[in-house]
């Protein structure tokens, strides 16, 4: 097959604007920026020298994306330098372990959560997790109980139409009450919705970890599950935007000689898919009430397709939903609880925290869950996937 | 003589620093400082041995200076620089004339026999032929079958060139390529050549090759490797010169041989003219080597002889990245672009061939240009893809006594000692190619000394020209230079590493990246700076390449040009001239590749050089004359094949019916693009009560913008005198602002002034009915003419201040308040203003502050918090001293409504006023928060991330956008299109064509590449393409060349609309603004 120059640094024309919108750079030094770690430095990296050690700042947040007039794809190039320099360089156990989540997950399966629970989270762990490079006061999540995680790939009445869920190692490990949301949200629309247990991690923690060629491995692996569905017409769904913007842009944009791109379009946002539905009919959203601040991950904001959950929302009479507008909340998978990023993850999330708090708003609301673990520790108001509140209107 | 300066100067209270004496040059360098109480920064080195650099009041010049040879002044505010040379004809052995490769190898090799020897070089070195060609350290295979014996010089020199020359040459290893369009009789022929000549070729399987060099074509055939290479001809040229001067030889630039003077049969010396300085100089010789290459005929002449040489030219075209890693040849008989040579961090693809009559025919056409790219494509296929960054032309020197030409003459070279033709001491060595030229050297070298009764041997061949540095010296470097930067500088500075890495160590802030594309630290700038081979800007880029990568000098040289101005470097001319002339050097090569994300570029460097910071406002000032623009060739170039197909143009039907969604929410109104225009147009529509929908690429360009409102400045390329509003008049009919009239404009000013009131960031009116545009101090020293700004740009303390301070903040690169002081105090409006520049100490150690260098955006941040502002109210009180008024660069804070302003002024008791940083840009990212904030309670969504690419219509009705990325379609009742135009993509280019990009809409533009510009990058007349664009009625809709509208519902506003020029008008923000209030507001 010919190769498309995909990945070339000639779009590029140096304008600084991704300097000016990158949220690391404004708060560190340390971070040459989106500019000169991607296009600028892909150009010596042609030639062979690669060894950017400030590369290991970027968050892969993708804000120097969303900002640039050019279209360079500047978080790619980022990420697969990553992954050349960790080639010489090789990451420390800690990324290891917070890149390959799925993998942990999948061991926790054998263990009552609490206990997983307890263990990870004393202050003797946490002190040796400190050590180890996970910030001792990083906010990580905590297992959900086994058994609800269990429930989430149950067999579910057929309908006429179906769906597949996604649910992504956030949904499945941590809040399965949310794909309970998403799902019922669905049935209500009267779609049957299966989950397969196939499904493996996008991918993604593993590329801003370094680990291309395991994240190259998912990707085909849930390629060929991806293809499964979509020979059949069937959608799949994921309420996770980082997921989405795996399984949607990044399989291809990363690994194009792979051909993984070619699923990406039955693929869907959950709130996008949702909003469809609305448009087209299938589902109507009854009138309730309830205050929210509602702040848009920087990987929804990626995909291109607006602040879904915010423009959903608004599609519910009675509910008053303020956009906190502030950017990005710093944490970035698992960037914010690294030791070293933990502060600079704080310094990106201030704005918001204060927009947060000083919006008034009970329940802070995002689509992504590891904004609202962010959320939660930066603001202390409680934080709620907006396909959540969607089903308590519909509930009511 | 020095005893008589220093006497008067002691006489004259005034200091008086004797810097430098030379022993070579016979120069004197001495220095005094006006008894202003500052002193300037002192000269070291080598610098002052050039300049002799004298500042002091005209008055003291003619008593001081009894025996001086010539004194060349130029003024820079009231300083002159008077050049002191000692009486007395300077004498060598041997004059080598040129400064090419065989120039220098000659120098290089005469130097290490031992014979005092001094090159003369007409303009800088490597500005030849030798920077002008494709790099390629040749195996010999390409000449074998033609040319054996070229051929195996080829072979022998390339294995010498590695061994001596290693930080000159990349061992890259080359292809010859087969395709399936080649003779494969041809192969045999080539193979049995390359074998016979003792070239070690190896047939490899073309799936190893293409799996080695992605972008290869598929339709190769057959491919074996080569011991090709890649060679920097700048890099040896100087290396030579360096270890020359190790030796004992000299080179002077910028002295132009313009007599050979002889007496009975023998060379007794040249005349030499410093173009300089004007200054003419007798040097007494005993021989002459014109070494000049496609010059010798020329040389040769003045000594009444005449040399046959047929210059040839060929053009190259430098290529963005490195798109191969080897040198890539086709395999068919040697012809046009069929060489691929990765050179550094570009591609350098050559060549033509085409005899001229002149060597320095070497202004590229686009036709060149085209044909080259159609050539290359055989070998790449995605060749138009890559972005090209300039094209170049060189002459090779053919000697042709045959007077055969192009690729049939030989590649030979011929030593031609003119005993023959009467004349004793005198050899003209030209033809040959780079690769041989130290054979050319050692040949002439033996030929001469055999003549002057030397019997060194030659050692060219053994000695490596500059030695690997030591291991220490590696380890300390690696500190101060970025991971890649580190080895192109040890290749780039060779015997000047420890010094720069001594400067780098001494001062940490001069680790910064001056040049950001490719890596060239302001250390090793300055270091080039202060070389007295530089007089220009062009010369330090020779020698650093700075300017030469994606940016094409965009930010580097404003930073260079500060770094100068801070030193008192290149005291020939201003900063401001320097600056104005690197940019136009760089145009030649532009001009002819002016489309795609070239011309983005293009755009960009005037937005930041001409609408910002008005570069260009003065280019007829007095100095600011440029050299004869070179004559463009005669040829017209062949016709322009490439097609349509070139450009990424939109589909315009439908898209398959079964790709698009259900329709979702209608909105009021879509705009497209999240610029200036594009919030201007939803805040205004959202006013009026309607539901908005932003689709945007990118941020816009806010951000590096200026942040001003800049309404008219320039009309006929003439500042605007009084009321632009007046003045709107006279603009072209079909131009924005006419177009609109002037209430439209007034409302919208209105508008913005409303919203920035209501974010609590009130815009000044700095500009009046009565006396026109307000004109802002900016960061190149420059005045623009403005309408609205932030109150922290207020110029009026500045207007009525009679002495005033300019401050920098050290390691801030982008500002320099020498910069500013010296445009500012040149300018005629400032006259009998004093001033002073100082730095303000960085609040962060180097160390501390990490490895990125601190932009103003940085400061600004810093400002935000309470430790930043203390800061500054501290550092400015100190550094300021009496003076009441303050100019700074714009850091004060990236918030809307923090006063810091206000605050800053009453803690200092000062006025302040803050200058435009090139980007990112505080003051324009203030702006975009202005407009922003007002959405905050408005119907207004934003789709970030999206590109809009195409439209659906129905009869004059648009009926929704497409985003081809997520394939949605969005609808609404009307929609405005602010898609910034050519950099932002809203106008997409090919070669000779451009289009509207969403709706396809035509762009008339000459088909003639041309003929889109101007020979001058900054003149008074604008380029053509500045003023490309979409062709709207009144109420802003596009139409049709007959005038009839297209869509009636789609309104066009800002930088996409045709008939202005926003960078030579300074009336960007004031069309975004007018457009985007007017497109927007509509009922």
């Amino acid at each position: 097959m010919d190769a498309k120059p995909l990945h070339n640094p000639d779009d590029c024309t140096a304008c600084t604007i991704c300097m000016a919108h990158c949220p690391v750079a404004r708060v560190t030094p340390k971070f040459r920026g989106p500019k000169f770690t991607g296009p600028a430095y892909e150009r010596f990296r042609l030639l062979g020298f690669g060894d950017e050690s400030s590369l290991e700042y970027c968050s892969n947040c993708k804000n120097c994306d969303i900002s640039c007039p050019s279209g360079v794809p500047v978080a790619t190039f980022n990420m697969l330098a990553r992954a050349e320099y960790c080639k010489r360089h090789p990451q420390p156990f800690r990324d290891w372990l917070l890149g390959h989540a799925d993998l942990m997950g999948r061991l926790t399966e054998y263990l009552p959560a609490s206990l997983v629970n307890f263990s990870m989270k004393n202050p003797l762990s946490r002190a040796i997790m400190d050590l180890m490079g996970i910030d001792r006061r990083a906010p990580l999540p905590s297992f959900a109980p086994l058994k609800q995680r269990r429930r989430l790939f149950a067999h579910r009445p057929a309908a006429s139409k179906q769906v597949v869920f996604f649910p992504g190692c956030y949904i499945r490990y941590y809040e399965p009450q949310v794909g309970f949301d998403v799902i019922a949200i669905l049935e209500k629309a009267g779609y049957s919705v299966s989950v397969p247990e196939s499904f493996r991690c996008c991918g993604l923690p593993l590329v801003a970890g370094g680990f291309a060629t395991d994240a190259v491995d998912y990707a085909r692996a849930n390629s060929m599950e991806l293809a499964r569905w979509a020979r059949k017409g069937i959608p799949v769904i994921t309420a996770c935007p980082s997921c989405a913007l795996m399984l949607q842009k990044e399989y291809h944009d990363l690994f194009p000689e792979e051909g993984l791109g070619r699923y990406a379009s039955c693929v869907f946002e959950a709130c996008s898919f949702i909003l469809e539905l609305l448009d087209r009919g299938e589902l109507s959203l009854p009138k309730t009430s309830g205050r929210y601040v509602y702040h848009a991950p920087c990987h929804l904001r990626a995909l291109g397709r607006g602040k879904t959950g915010l423009d959903l929302l608004g599609r519910i009479p009675g509910l008053e939903v303020v956009d906190a507008d502030a950017g990005c909340c710093g944490i970035s998978g698992s960037y914010g609880f690294k030791k070293g990023k933990y502060t600079i993850g704080m310094d990106v999330g201030a704005p918001l925290f204060s927009a947060l708090k000083e919006s008034q708003a009970p329940v802070g609301l995002s689509e992504c869950g590891t904004c609202r673990i962010q959320m939660r520790h930066g603001s202390g108001l409680p934080a709620a996937h907006p396909l959540s509140i969607v089903r308590k209107a519909l509930r009511n | 003589m020095l005893a008589r300066l220093a006497q008067a100067a002691r006489d004259a209270d005034i200091r008086l620093e004797i810097t430098a004496k030379t022993g070579h040059e016979k120069l004197y360098g001495v220095r005094f400082a006006p008894n202003a109480g500052r002193r300037i920064p002192a000269l070291q080195g080598e610098y002052a041995s050039r300049h002799g650099g004298v500042k002091m009041s005209a008055a003291l010049c003619t008593p001081l200076l009894g025996r001086r040879r010539g004194a060349s002044s130029s003024s820079s505010g009231k300083r002159f620089y008077i050049t002191l040379l000692e009486v007395g004809m300077r004498k060598t052995t041997v004059v080598v004339i040129g400064g090419g490769a065989t120039g220098t190898g000659i120098l290089r090799d005469l130097a290490m026999r031992g014979i005092r020897c001094l090159l003369l070089e007409q303009g800088d070195l490597a500005s030849g032929t030798s920077s002008r060609f494709h790099g390629l350290l040749h195996s010999g295979a390409r000449y074998a079958p033609k040319d054996p014996e070229a051929a195996r010089e080829c072979i022998a020199e390339n294995a010498v060139l590695r061994r001596i020359g290693g930080y000159c040459v990349e061992d890259t290893e080359g292809y010859f390529v087969r395709t399936r369009d080649d003779d494969p009789a041809f192969e045999k022929i080539w193979a049995g050549a390359c074998v016979a000549c003792g070239i070690p070729i190896e047939h490899i399987p073309v799936a190893e090759a293409r799996r080695r060099e992605r972008n290869l074509t598929p339709d190769a055939v057959s491919v074996y490797r080569v011991p090709d290479a890649a060679v920097d001809g700048f890099r040896l040229v100087w290396h030579n010169v360096m270890s020359a001067r190790r030796y004992g030889g000299d080179a002077m630039t910028y002295s132009r041989v313009t007599q050979i003077a002889t007496s009975n049969g023998r060379v007794r010396g040249v005349r030499v003219l410093h173009t300089q300085t004007g200054e003419s100089e007798d040097i007494a010789c005993d021989f002459v080597i014109n070494a000049t290459g496609s010059w010798a005929g020329e040389v040769s002449r003045l000594a009444g002889i005449e040399v046959n040489v047929s210059p040839d030219r060929g053009t190259l075209l430098a290529f963005n990245h490195r798109f191969t890693e080897r040198v890539i040849n086709r395999l068919h008989p040697a012809g046009d672009g069929d060489i691929f040579v990765p050179h550094g961090s570009i591609t350098i693809l050559g060549t033509t061939s085409i005899p001229t009559d002149r060597a320095d025919d070497t202004i590229p056409t686009s036709g060149e240009v085209l044909e080259l790219l159609t050539l290359g494509e055989v070998l790449f296929p995605h060749l138009r893809a890559y972005r090209i960054l300039r094209a170049f032309a060189g002459t090779r020197p053919l000697y042709s006594p045959d007077a055969s030409t192009g690729r049939s003459a030989t590649r030979n070279f011929v030593i031609i000692d003119h005993e023959n033709d009467g004349l004793s001491g005198m050899v003209s060595i030209t033809g040959g190619k780079f690769t041989s030229f130290r054979l050319m050297a050692e040949k002439t070298c033996d030929h001469v000394c055999a003549i002057l009764g030397v019997q060194t041997p030659c050692r060219t061949a053994e000695e490596p020209i500059v030695p690997t540095p030591a291991p220490d010296l590696l380890a300390r470097a690696s500190r101060f230079f970025p991971p890649a930067g580190l080895d192109l500088a040890v290749a780039r500075l060779g015997y000047d590493l420890e010094e720069a890495v001594s400067k780098a160590e001494q001062s940490p802030w001069k680790r910064l990246l001056l040049c950001e594309c490719e890596l060239v630290t302001l250390a090793e700038f300055e270091l080039a700076a202060s070389r007295s081979t530089s007089h220009s800007l062009g010369d330090i880029r020779r020698r650093t390449r700075l300017g030469m990568g994606t940016c094409q000098a965009g930010f580097c040289a404003l930073r260079a040009t500060g770094a100068i101005a801070e030193n008192g470097f290149l005291p020939q001319s201003t900063p401001q001239q320097l600056l104005q002339r690197f940019l136009e050097e760089r145009w030649h090569g532009i001009r002819p590749l002016l489309w795609g994300n070239q011309l983005r570029e293009v755009e960009l460097e005037r937005g930041i050089y001409g609408a910002t910071l008005n570069i260009d406002g003065d280019c007829d000032a007095p100095g600011c004359e440029l050299p004869a623009p070179p004559v463009c060739p005669s040829d017209n170039g062949p016709a322009l094949t490439p097609g349509l197909d070139a450009l990424p143009l939109p589909p315009l039907e439908a898209p398959a019916a079964a790709t698009v969604p259900t329709p979702g929410k209608e909105y009021d109104c879509i705009i497209v693009g999240a610029g200036f225009a594009g919030l201007i147009a939803a805040a205004a529509a959202a006013r009026k009560g309607k539901s908005v929908l932003i689709i945007s690429k990118g941020a816009g360009a806010l951000a590096i913008g200026g942040g001003t409102i800049d309404l008219l400045g320039y009309l006929n390329g003439r500042p605007v005198q009084g009321d632009p509003f007046a003045a709107i008049k006279e603009l072209p009919p079909n131009h924005p602002y006419r177009l609109l009239g002037p209430e439209v404009i007034h409302n919208a000013l209105e508008f913005i002034k409303t919203l920035a009131a209501e974010a609590g960031q009130p815009l000044l009116e700095a500009g009046t009915h009565a006396e026109g545009n307000a004109w802002l101090p900016t960061a190149a020293g420059t005045l623009k003419p403005v309408w609205l700004t932030h109150p922290d740009m207020d110029p009026h303390p500045l207007k009525a201040a009679q002495s005033f301070a300019v401050l920098g903040i050290s390691g801030l690169k982008d500002f320099s308040s020498q910069l500013v002081l010296a445009g500012l105090l040149s300018h005629p409006a400032m006259e009998g203003k004093q001033g002073l520049a100082a730095q303000m100490p960085n609040p962060f150690h180097p160390s501390e502050h990490g490895v990125r260098d601190g932009t103003a955006l940085d400061m600004a941040l810093f400002m935000d918090t309470p430790q930043g502002f203390a800061w500054l109210s501290q550092a400015l009180s100190q550094a300021a001293g009496r003076h009441e008024t303050v100019l700074i660069p714009a850091v004060l804070g990236t918030r809307v409504n923090a006063n810091l302003h206000q605050r800053l002024e009453q803690a200092t008791g000062k006025n302040i006023l803050e200058l435009f940083c090139p980007p990112p840009s505080v003051t324009g990212l203030r702006l975009r928060a202005i407009v922003r904030s007002s959405f905050a309670g408005q119907h207004v969504a934003l789709v970030e991330n999206a590109a809009v690419t195409a439209a659906l219509t129905q009869g004059r009705q648009c009926i929704g956008l497409v985003v081809g990325d997520t394939n949605t379609v969005y609808r609404a009742k009307e929609y405005i299109i602010a898609t910034g135009g050519l950099f932002s993509g809203g106008v997409t280019t090919g070669p000779g064509q451009a289009r509207e990009a969403i709706f396809g809409l035509p762009v008339p533009m000459p088909a003639r590449i041309e003929e889109w510009s101007c020979r001058r990058f900054f003149g008074r007349s604008p380029h053509p393409f500045a003023a490309m664009g979409v062709t709207v009625d009144s109420e802003l809709r596009p139409t049709a060349p007959n005038g009839t509208v297209c869509y009636e519902n789609v309104r066009f506003a800002g930088r996409s609309l045709a008939g202005y020029d926003f960078a030579t008008e300074k009336s960007g923000s004031g069309v975004a603004l007018a457009t985007g209030w007017f497109a927007g507001s509509r009922e």
